[in-house]
């Protein structure tokens, strides 16, 4: 407990209160009243006793409470939940050099077959990707669905939402919008 | 022992944990949780739910300290987040009222009795405090918690409750004074006298 303001004379009337603070302590402010003259060491050292064996009596382990109140809460903390806020563009600027890749990839690819001109519809034929790259893409788009899960009960995310759903619709990201 | 820490060292404290020091949080929590579950205790008599608002308090704590303002006290800043979830919980519990759950409200005002094995002596007198805390007003009992169960001072109280300092102080005389008048007759140390009263009471046969 914290004594350092505990009063340390004894009980005085009512009248201390308008009598100036002769000995403030390092709190009190200026022009303050005599906090020690107002107290009753003796029935005060009673009451934090009592409250202190109250607080024993329920048998919890306050250690082991603050212990894991600590480890808890600190996932709540600013830096660790803006972290994870900063690194949410590095999937997308992945997301978006893999897809320039692929752009390039069809520009230098094979031109249309005449067959398509001539139909006068142009088809785009599929690029063939090697098996690695589409599973990178994959557990990409899932990384930022975990990521943008988990901070997803931020406010001010709206926009990184909506500017997720229509990178990938199929993701189910929640856009209010 | 190592001394308590102080408003400046709050202070310091909260900033380090903004930035992601672990062991600046810890010290925070670690110093912080006797002293909510004492208050919060004090409040519901219901150990686990204390538990359970002291792990909100603090989640709650970390989730705001972005926003936490230095200028102001971090005891008050955080017992005010006490206060708020308790009254809040003690609603929806009102509104969601079972009958098991009368006995938390009902200790709610300050009627529980200590399960500590204590001596005949000391169990008496803790009986009689017990009483003598019953027969004051919710405000007058909230400013003892936080008083002597928290350990807050006057200055702390005063932002918290937004209540002069004089104010407070005159209200503890006069609560201290309540108990000594109570606890009088329940004194073993002092010799009984018949028309023995408190001086504030101003009693006599």
């Amino acid at each position: 407990m914290n004594f350092r303001n505990h009063p340390e004379t004894s009980d005085v009337s009512l009248q201390a209160m308008a009598s100036p603070d002769t000995n403030p302590s390092p709190e009190a402010p200026k022009g303050g009243f005599d906090e020690a003259a107002l107290g009753d060491p003796q029935l005060e050292a009673q009451l934090t006793q009592h409250f202190a064996s109250d607080t024993a009596a329920t048998g919890v382990d306050l250690s082991a409470l603050a212990a894991r109140v600590a480890s808890l809460s600190a996932e709540e903390l600013p830096s660790r939940v803006y972290r994870p806020r900063v690194r949410r563009f590095a999937p997308l600027q992945a997301a978006a050099l893999i897809a320039i890749g692929l752009v390039g990839l069809r520009l230098l690819g094979p031109s249309p077959t005449p067959a398509n001109l001539d139909s006068g519809v142009l088809v785009a034929s599929p690029i063939s990707l090697p098996a690695t790259v589409l599973a990178d893409v994959d557990l990409l788009t899932r990384d930022m669905v975990v990521r943008e899960r988990a901070i997803s009960n931020l406010s001010g995310v709206a926009d990184f939402e909506c500017e997720l759903e229509s990178l990938f619709p199929e993701a189910e990201f929640r856009c209010d919008s | 022992m190592p001394e308590a820490p102080d408003e400046s060292d709050f202070r310091r404290l909260v900033a380090s944990a903004r930035w992601g020091d672990d062991h600046a949080w810890r010290t925070l929590v670690e110093h912080w949780t006797p002293r909510l579950f004492a208050f919060l205790h004090s409040r519901c008599r219901d150990p686990e739910l204390s538990e359970e608002l002291v792990q909100d308090v603090f989640v709650k704590v970390a989730q705001r300290l972005a926003d936490y303002d230095e200028r102001g006290r971090f005891s008050s800043w955080i017992m005010l987040i006490a206060i708020n979830r308790l009254r809040d919980e003690m609603r929806r519990r009102t509104r969601h009222a079972r009958p098991v759950e009368h006995e938390t409200l009902g200790a709610l005002a300050g009627s529980t009795p200590s399960t500590a094995p204590d001596a005949p002596g000391e169990q008496e007198s803790r009986r009689a405090l017990d009483d003598a805390l019953r027969s004051l007003s919710e405000a007058e009992r909230e400013l003892l918690h936080l008083r002597h169960a928290v350990g807050l001072s006057f200055s702390d109280i005063s932002e918290l409750l937004n209540e002069p300092r004089g104010t407070l102080l005159a209200r503890h005389h006069r609560v201290l004074g309540k108990l000594r008048a109570f606890l009088a007759p329940h004194d073993p140390n002092k010799p009984q006298e018949p028309n023995a009263t408190s001086d504030e009471e101003g009693g006599g046969a």
